[in-house]
């Protein structure tokens, strides 16, 4: 059989990237389950995802992803808790009974949400290649559409790759209940949808530093406007003795900048060794800079089998409008939030992925991780003494995925 | 800022420029490994870059966020 000097090249390419030249034009797919719950009956996630991948001759790339999330539990509504029993509303409708002593918490949420994405990377010559996208996700009470592009060129006979990339996004709120004004009274008309967007720029730099090692550094520009409130966080005025007098809805900037910087590195220590690790630092003007590092390191078992286990860590300042309550002495802020994502706290992640590949070749990892998110400086006082304002969480992960 | 990450890119250009001599095409066996490739579990890591996403202030970094989502609760 005789093949034409393309057919050569791609054979040789495919060869190199280890699978068969049939196997370079077929679809690729990726399915993965995954189970998320926190401690204390708090947030549990279940999850369906699938991205799947073709590739032609030409080396372009169409990927599809799609999914499902089941949300429900109980989430922190913001309010302080206090040694007097409380009984509220939660924003999205429900008598809530609070024992004294104990974080509020709304249990009756529940949420689904779907998303899908199509991309398509395709090589414009030899060192060009340009690759666009659309996103969407739509949960019962959020609406999420965006595109993206991204320009990347090699150099260095392929040893450097620079990238430019934007994405745009337009997203609605469309809160239960409606939108609730800010700093009004739990328990106020709440009416109508509104919306957000984003914008993203990122750079990237992936550099080859031997024959073993290669490193990507990326820095992107975020600007997010519009309602960037979370419609369903109250927080509360309390007086001295540690009574919760009112309960009001948070009230945040509706403007967001942020900066980030990420590195990663990878580098085959040896023939069954292959260590991967990142940092990334964010500063944006809310004040809730960030520095999250991660390590892992893939050991091969032979027989196609793996683990890796990694190790994350992350740590962030609270915003600056962040405060767990106000006394009913003081004024109230014309930006604050009780949200205790916006809190000043560390996380720590410990986990691992075991893979494998059955007789059919599908190539499948089971993963499993330990979260916990420890805040700082939450300890109450006066009448709430001995009580905190976040308390933090523990979550575990369990994903289940196969390549075929 | 923008001074800061100008350095940083041109500390990782340079780092580039001492890589020298290059790795040739075909001394890249060990680079094409899917372990030694970023991105290549695309599906894994968007999973948890969306749980990080829900429950930490910072989400992104490593490529342009896309997705999305409410992120509530």
């Amino acid at each position: 059989m005789q093949l034409s000097t393309w057919q050569q090249l791609t054979l040789v390419t495919a060869t190199l990237a280890g699978v068969s030249s049939t196997q370079a034009a077929e679809w690729e797919h990726d399915a993965a389950t995954l189970y998320y719950g926190e401690s204390d009956g708090r947030v549990q996630v279940g999850s369906l995802k699938y991205l799947g991948k073709r590739e032609n001759d030409q080396g372009d790339k169409l990927s599809i992803n799609a999914g499902v999330d089941a949300l429900t539990g109980a989430s922190p509504m913001g309010v302080a808790p206090s040694y007097n029993a409380q009984t509220l509303t939660s924003p999205s409708g429900n008598t809530i009974n609070i024992p004294a002593g104990q974080l509020p918490v709304d249990d009756h949420f529940k949420d689904a949400r779907l998303s899908a994405a199509v991309q398509w990377d395709k090589g414009i010559n030899e060192q060009w290649r340009h690759s666009s996208g659309v996103t969407f996700s739509k949960e019962h009470d959020y609406l999420h559409t965006g595109v993206n592009s991204t320009v990347s060129r090699s150099l260095n006979n392929k040893n450097t790759t620079l990238s430019a990339g934007l994405d745009l996004a337009h997203d609605q709120v469309q809160a239960i209940n409606g939108k609730p004004t800010p700093l009004s009274l739990a328990g106020s008309t709440r009416a109508g949808d509104d919306s957000k967007r984003s914008t993203e720029a990122l750079l990237g730099l992936t550099q080859v530093l031997s024959k073993r090692a290669i490193a990507q550094l990326n820095y992107s520009y975020s600007q997010t406007s519009g309602y960037l409130n979370d419609p369903y966080k109250y927080f509360s005025v309390v007086t001295p003795a540690g009574i919760v007098t009112e309960n009001r809805y948070e009230s945040r900037p509706d403007v967001r900048k942020g900066h980030t910087l990420y590195g990663a590195l990878k580098f085959k220590a040896n023939d069954k060794t292959v260590s991967t690790s990142s940092l990334r630092w964010h500063k944006d003007d809310w004040g809730t800079n960030s520095l999250t590092a991660e390590q892992s390191i893939r050991f091969d078992l032979g027989n196609q089998r793996s683990i890796e286990p990694s190790i994350r860590y992350y740590q962030q300042k609270a915003a600056d409008f962040y405060k767990p309550q106000v006394s009913s002495i003081d004024s109230i802020p014309a930006y604050i939030s009780a949200d205790y994502r916006l809190a000043r706290f560390k996380a720590y992640t410990v986990g691992a992925t075991y893979r494998w590949q059955d007789r059919k070749e599908r190539e499948w990892r089971i993963s499993g991780e330990y979260y916990q998110q420890k805040p700082v400086n939450t300890e109450l006082t006066a009448g709430q003494a001995g009580l905190k304002a976040n308390s933090g969480f523990d979550a575990a992960v369990v994903s289940l995925g196969v390549k075929f | 800022m923008l001074i800061r990450v100008g350095l940083a890119f041109a500390l990782t250009l340079s780092m580039s420029s001492c890589a020298q001599p290059q790795v040739k095409p075909w001394e890249r066996g060990v680079l094409a490994e899917p372990a030694m490739t970023f991105g290549h579990d695309a599906l894994k890591d968007s999973i948890a870059d969306h749980v990080y996403f829900a429950k930490e202030a910072t989400s992104g970094g490593r490529s342009l966020t896309g997705g999305g989502g409410c992120g509530c609760n």
